[in-house]
């Protein structure tokens, strides 16, 4: 019976035809998905363009690979591709102190120089003490050495004025001046490279000391109000001001932790809100109300700690706070598309100019300066503001973001 | 009140239903907003109910009842396998996904290869797979007013691309996890209970379920069928039919064949290219009054009303073969057997439905609600038991057609059995309150899912291929516009084509959609999930060519029903017939081999990649993201 299944599925010619068919459209396919894909730069015909092409690709993959940071590892990986473009048959990288990597030319015969590379080490601290290129001729000593490396061309890396690496390239004669340039050239590009890193990182402990500024902003106006608020409690309400006084340590610990991290989702920035406005509400009794509106689709979705807490805070203070009668703030987080919408309004005094959100140095500014640094320019705050009638500050957060996620 | 205006009854309300609990839902979420920041999530439960509930499309609604009147034991695969897929998605995807925190599938892709050119790629099968799935609900919807009404076939799918369109671009979208899973609650309700009452009521008839006597499907009550010129029938036995007035008709002894104008291997009524192109003689036979009309197949020449008594054999219109109750109870049956391969056929089938569940774009994004990786296992759960509960019942309403009202298969309205059979319970009360609520289930049905579609559609176009290709530096409100443009689009040009294919099954149909998910997006996320070697150049040509070659295939075989060389073509390579009507034995392997292929072959580390993984797979508890892992 399965024979007979069998002997039904495959009349043999028929086969044939569907295997042609399907390879026939694999092969189109895939070709056109090749020819898609191809890199334009394969029509580069002469050995002046295919160099200089070649010497670009270095310089593009130093980029991604330096700004990593320069360790064993990214200087290994610079080497590599660096030492066809140093035009000597090997090179090495130094930081302050050690060696970092060795790398000689495929055949060159170079490799076992890697056993005494620590002949050129002096030569390494005296270039990056001083800040210039130097020479070193190797193996005076034993001149029938069968090592083919006979100079060192040390050229320090400075960044920021300071020598923070030196790049060594070896050569088996005299170096031509030309050669000299290029060995300094590449240094500098090299430096470059570290100086853009340097610049990521400075940007990033810009980005975290703002938050760590923005924990600090909350305290000591709000510490003040707030135990005084309990205190008003402690006779009247013992009870309340009990509640009120644990919440409250609760809310310090995590306002003192410092940014444990840049994210957060949506549901545990709201959960510190909703701390947070306790407070509030308790220092303004029926003064203040508070409406949420929250979808429940967009609680998951990570956003930058500390993101909506000074948004409810600045409403409380110009909005709330100078006015005697009731006042609302309201809290909406909305699921659009592949966006989540978050909208902090109130309906207190409104500003009398608009912001210049750029040049604001409060909570405001530094929020959209973090919001434009992860998500684009296109994603900071949206004050819309109405004297007399309050202010509403909108954020647009995408769903998803490579390289965002809440830890 | 007659049942069909208590269908359109039951339209209405759902219609309003919907409407009411959107806004319900903007209050709900306004009044319980504390809780939901206590709770800081969607239960697992309610997630899951919503995800049930947009996943639950005609399809499975309308489609498997009708499929399985048809076709039978075949057809179970269908709703066990749209079941099943979630069995994979639990094991293998739900889980690393929510880690990942990807939105869609265009932003796993961009994640996990770090290219936003693979993003295009992946933005373009999201277009292809949710027209193809909005297709069958554009069918169904016509199908439903039709029936519920009797309002023409087109007109049904303008009102509900009207209605759709306009709560999508609306807003109407807002509040969707409350929306939908009420939603499953009414499909399930609207499932369940009318076919239970239906149980009851014709236990009482003495007619045997699912059998009928020698083996036949034989009429329940005395019919009246409205034939027009050209129609044809299918006679499984000797019938004596009564004719209004005198009519000539041709007779062939055998089955038509494909090139003889039945459609091909595949297709509703597919008798499959297994016959051969045969030469019997065609007699003409004359009646008037009462005659016997012999098996074989009969063309009318004239229109007519054709009147077939109680316990003749039910006649079948050109859309089922006509089949014993032996051939429709057992594997191998007129589905997979009428195409000559039934193995080849089934596995595939199999391969398609369960898989491509994972691929499906409108279902992944659903799962993003959850708030780790935990919840997100426990929803996909939940969605297996609670699809489980749902998908007993329309394989009973298929075999409730077959047995109680066979005359469908004469009139070609199998597809409705689920809105026809309950006014088999008369006129009165229950008869009108099951009609509305089927009417109301099946509305729910196509309109929750079309919604999701349209959102899917709508984002791919407006957000990526507007606001990232075309128009990188818009603003938001001219993205939104975008957004809602494309949805207005994709919703109008959705209808457009509904119109086109109220020949093809509509589960046919949503296979297709699968087939294409199951060859692209499948591999995709199980490569790029568990194996960290797989590059952007794998991935991307296995997508390309996976989903690509799908595609082709199944166009091939739409066009096959409009041209006859093609059709002549393929009813000659049945083998060929299959694989391109039933494209997933094919097309997944080679989605596979070329990501793990060209992977090998041209290995090329993508950075980070160690991150990424970790990503994917550590548990959140173990704090291990934050941490850099180098490669």
């Amino acid at each position: 019976m399965q024979l007979g299944i069998l002997r039904r599925m495959i009349p043999p010619m028929s086969w044939l035809a569907v295997v042609l068919v399907e390879a026939g459209l694999t092969t189109l396919a895939a070709a056109s998905v090749f020819l898609l894909l191809r890199r334009r730069h394969l029509v580069f015909k002469t050995v002046e363009e295919r160099a200089t092409l070649r010497t670009l690709a270095f310089a593009t993959s130093a980029v991604s690979t330096l700004r990593q940071g320069l360790t064993t590892r990214t200087a290994l990986k610079v080497l590599r591709s660096l030492v066809p473009q140093s035009g000597g048959p090997a090179a090495s990288l130094y930081d302050t102190r050690n060696l970092l990597g060795f790398q000689a030319a495929p055949g060159s015969r170079a490799d076992h120089h890697a056993r005494h590379v620590a002949e050129e080490s002096e030569a390494v601290q005296a270039a990056l003490a001083s800040g210039r290129t130097r020479l070193v001729r190797l193996h005076t000593q034993e001149p029938t050495s069968p090592c083919p490396l006979r100079v060192a061309v040390v050229a320090p890396l400075t960044v920021d004025e300071q020598p923070v690496a030196a790049l060594v390239t070896y050569h088996s004669a005299e170096p031509s001046p030309a050669q000299l340039s290029v060995a300094t050239d590449l240094a500098d590009l090299l430096a470059t490279q570290l100086r853009l890193q340097r610049a990521d990182q400075q940007q990033a402990a810009l980005v975290r000391s703002e938050l760590r500024a923005l924990r600090a902003q909350i305290s000591p106006h709000f510490i003040y109000n707030t135990l005084t608020t309990i205190t008003s409690f402690v006779r009247t309400d013992p009870e309340r001001a009990r509640d009120l006084l644990t919440e409250f340590a609760d809310f310090s610990r995590r306002a003192f932790r410092g940014p444990s991290s840049e994210f957060t989702t949506l549901a545990d920035e709201l959960v510190y809100v909703n701390q947070y406005l306790k407070f509030e509400q308790a220092r303004f009794g029926d003064r203040l109300t508070v409406r949420y509106h929250i979808d429940p689709e967009v609680l998951s979705t990570v956003v930058p700690a500390l993101l909506v807490q000074p948004l409810v805070e600045n409403a409380v203070k110009h909005g709330i706070e100078p006015r005697l009668g009731k006042g609302q703030i309201t809290i909406e987080a909305d699921d659009q598309d592949d966006e989540c919408l978050i909208l902090v309004r109130d309906d207190g005094e409104g500003l009398e100019k608009p912001l210049d959100l750029a040049e604001h140095q409060g909570a405001l500014g530094n929020i959209d300066r973090r919001l434009s640094h992860i998500f684009g320019p296109a994603h900071g705050l949206e004050i819309i503001s109405e004297a007399g009638k309050g202010t509403s500050v909108r954020v647009r957060i995408p769903k998803y973001r490579p390289g965002v996620k809440a830890s | 009140m007659t049942t069909s205006t208590a269908a359109v009854l039951g339209l209405v309300a759902m219609a309003v239903v919907s409407l009411g609990a959107g806004l319900f839902a903007r209050r709900w979420a306004r009044t319980t907003s504390d809780f939901m920041v206590a709770a800081r999530a969607v239960p697992p439960r309610v997630n899951a109910a919503a995800i049930s509930g947009e996943y639950l499309s005609a399809a499975s609604f309308l489609g498997i009842a009708g499929l399985v009147m048809q076709f039978g034991y075949d057809v179970l695969w269908y709703p066990v396998c749209y079941a099943g897929g979630y069995l994979l998605l639990l094991l293998f995807i739900a889980g690393p996904l929510r880690r990942f925190g990807a939105y869609t599938i265009p932003d796993f892709a961009e994640g996990r290869f770090d290219s936003p050119r693979f993003r295009r790629l992946a933005v373009a099968l999201v277009l292809v797979i949710g027209f193809f799935y909005a297709l069958p609900q554009m069918k169904a919807a016509g199908l439903t007013v039709e029936t519920a009404s009797g309002l023409p076939y087109g007109v049904g799918i303008g009102i509900v691309a009207v209605v759709v369109v306009a709560g999508v671009v609306g807003g109407g979208m807002r509040g969707i996890t409350f929306v939908q899973s009420l939603q499953f609650a009414v499909k399930l309700f609207a499932i369940s209970v009318p076919a239970f009452l239906l149980l009851i009521h014709f236990s009482g008839t003495g007619v045997p379920f699912a059998r009928g006597a020698g083996g036949l499907a034989r009429l329940t009550t005395t019919t009246n069928f409205q034939v027009t010129r050209g129609e044809l029938w299918q006679i499984p036995a000797a019938t004596k039919v009564h004719v209004s007035r005198p009519a000539d008709l041709r007779w062939q002894r055998q089955a038509p064949t494909a090139s003889s104008g039945a459609p091909a291997a595949g297709f509703e009524g597919g008798t499959g290219p297994k016959g051969r192109v045969n030469a019997s003689r065609a007699n003409r036979l004359h009646l008037e009054g009462v005659g016997l009309v012999p098996k074989g197949t009969i063309t009318w020449e004239s229109s007519d009303l054709v009147t077939v008594a109680r316990g003749q054999p039910a006649p079948f219109g050109s859309q089922t073969p006509a089949s014993t109750t032996s051939a429709w109870m057992g594997p191998f049956g007129p589905l997979a057997g009428g195409t000559g391969h039934p193995l080849l056929f089934t596995y595939s089938l199999i391969m398609a439905i369960l898989l491509g569940t994972i691929g499906l774009p409108h279902i992944l994004v659903r799962f993003y609600t959850n708030p780790d990786a935990k919840a997100s296992r426990r929803t996909a759960l939940l969605v297996l038991v609670l699809l489980g509960a749902f998908y007993v019942w329309p394989p009973i309403f298929g075999a409730l057609g077959r047995s109680y009202d066979p005359s469908l298969y004469g009139s070609n309205l199998t597809d409705a059995v689920v809105l026809i059979l309950p006014s088999q319970l008369g006129a009165g009360w229950l008869g009108q309150t099951l009609s509305a609520i089927v009417a109301a289930g099946a509305f729910a049905a196509f309109t929750s899912t079309l919604s999701g579609l349209l959102v899917s559609l709508g984002g791919a176009l407006g957000h990526d291929v507007y606001g990232r290709w075309l128009r990188p530096a818009s603003g938001p409100t001219a993205r939104r516009r975008a957004f809602q443009l494309s949805a207005l689009g994709a919703g109008l040009a959705a209808g457009a084509l509904g119109l086109l294919v109220e020949r093809f099954d509509i589960s046919v149909l949503v296979g297709w959609a699968f087939a294409i998910a199951a060859s692209s997006f499948f591999p995709l996320l199980v490569l790029g999930i568990w194996w960290r070697r797989l590059t952007t150049l794998g991935a991307s040509v296995g997508v390309a060519l996976g989903g690509g070659i799908a595609t082709c295939s199944i166009i091939t075989t739409m066009v096959a029903t409009v041209s006859t060389p093609l059709a002549a073509f393929l009813a000659h390579h049945s083998n060929l017939a299959v694989v391109l009507a039933q494209p997933a034995i094919v097309t997944v392997p080679i989605a596979f081999g070329c990501m793990v292929g060209i992977s090998l072959l041209r290995p090329s580390p993508s950075a980070g990649v160690s991150a990424k993984m970790v990503q994917l797979h550590a548990p959140e508890l173990l704090g291990l993201r934050r941490e850099y892992i180098p490669d």
